[in-house]
């Protein structure tokens, strides 16, 4: 069980940088959709919320990436 | 033994089912089954009689408007495993001694596991004792919530997002407070951008740390939840394909049960390792937040 656990250990920042990107267009896209219904700008906040969402996942994503790389090689 | 006696009961409770199930309402048979309610129902899977409970409103008027904290299905299951949590550890805990014995020493090995595998390995020994009683909490609170949802009449309380939000929101509550005691308050929240990155990059780079603080808990949120959504409703259609399948003949019943059978092994298996998972990452973010570079 520890092996996994060291497995686990090193996998973690490739497994967050993916979770940061879904969570960076879930979060955009329902911002903006619960935005819009309060708003009633439907649908530009939507669309706007998940532009923003998809263009600072993709960010997140590659900055975790090479974070992790340098990280490990650095080890 | 208790592998055959297990599988009778499931060939029992399908053909008790079977007197009332039709193909056409599989699906929604066992969406109702997964989706939270207002009611916690029992059914004799041989009559098929059934004693159904509904749970009180509770309406609560905060200023002008009204918060709904009625009860539900998975609150009950909630906090049935959280009295059995309680009764039962400190039951444990009571009878404690140098040899341990009975369910005592089940109780030992888990904390155990806890503080040596999970706690000193990720948070690192002098920090981690600190932070043993909150996730030895969790992985109890959670494996039991799980393993309710596998015994007859059960509920999984795990099985609702709200649920999982929640025990993510106390483990992003734990892993900030870890961050603010290592670098101290003002320290965590300047030093949130890393260091040696341009002013002008700074609008950029704090929506991106603070997504980075959300979408931890956001990944054990959705990790808990689908896996013990996904795993009930993979045994359920299982299940339910004797009922899609019944104009082919009777020779699918054995086949499905025998899969079935299997699933539920499985699924005894994955409680157990997502709540291992869950209090391990938990650990792990603890770790990362309490020993900055």
């Amino acid at each position: 069980m520890s092996g996994f656990a060291r497995a686990m250990r090193e996998a973690e920042p490739y497994i967050q940088a993916s979770w940061s990107l879904a969570a960076a267009v879930a979060l955009g896209v329902l911002a903006g959709y619960f935005a819009d219904k309060k708003l009633g700008t439907t649908p530009w906040l939507l669309l706007a919320g998940s532009v923003l969402g998809m263009a600072l996942g993709v960010y997140a994503f590659i900055r975790a990436i090479l974070m992790a790389e340098r990280k490990r090689l650095s080890r | 033994m208790t592998r055959i006696a297990l599988a009778m009961g499931l060939c029992v409770a399908i053909l008790g089912a079977g007197q009332t199930a039709r193909a056409d309402d599989v699906p929604e048979a066992i969406f109702a089954h997964v989706a939270d309610g207002k009611t916690v129902d029992f059914e004799n899977p041989i009559t098929g009689a059934t004693a159904t409970f509904h749970l009180p409103e509770w309406k609560v008027q905060v200023g002008g408007a009204t918060i709904d904290l009625s009860p539900t299905r998975h609150t009950v299951y909630l906090w049935l495993s959280m009295v059995i949590v309680i009764v039962g550890v400190s039951l444990a805990a009571r009878k404690r001694s140098l040899v341990p014995r009975g369910f005592y020493s089940v109780v030992e090995v888990f904390v155990k596991f806890v503080r040596e595998e999970l706690a000193w390995k990720n948070i690192g020994r002098e920090k981690a004792d600190f932070y043993v009683p909150f996730l030895a909490t969790l992985f109890f609170l959670i494996l039991t919530a799980n393993l309710l949802g596998l015994i007859p009449y059960g509920v999984t309380a795990t099985a609702n997002i709200n649920v999982t939000v929640g025990l993510a929101l106390a483990t992003m509550c734990v892993t900030l407070f870890a961050g603010m005691k290592a670098q101290g308050v003002a320290g965590f929240w300047l030093h949130i951008v890393p260091t040696g990155v341009p002013l002008w990059l700074y609008p950029l780079m704090i929506p991106v740390e603070l997504l980075g603080i959300l979408t931890k808990p956001f990944a054990l949120t959705v990790r808990l939840f689908a896996n013990m959504v996904a795993g009930h409703i993979v045994l359920f259609f299982l299940l339910g394909l004797i009922f899609l399948l019944s104009s082919v003949g009777p020779y699918i019943a054995p086949v499905s049960v025998a899969f079935a059978t299997g699933i539920y092994f499985l699924e005894l298996f994955v409680a157990l390792l997502q709540a291992y998972i869950f209090v391990m990452l938990s650990a792990l973010f603890i770790g990362m937040a309490s020993h900055p570079h």
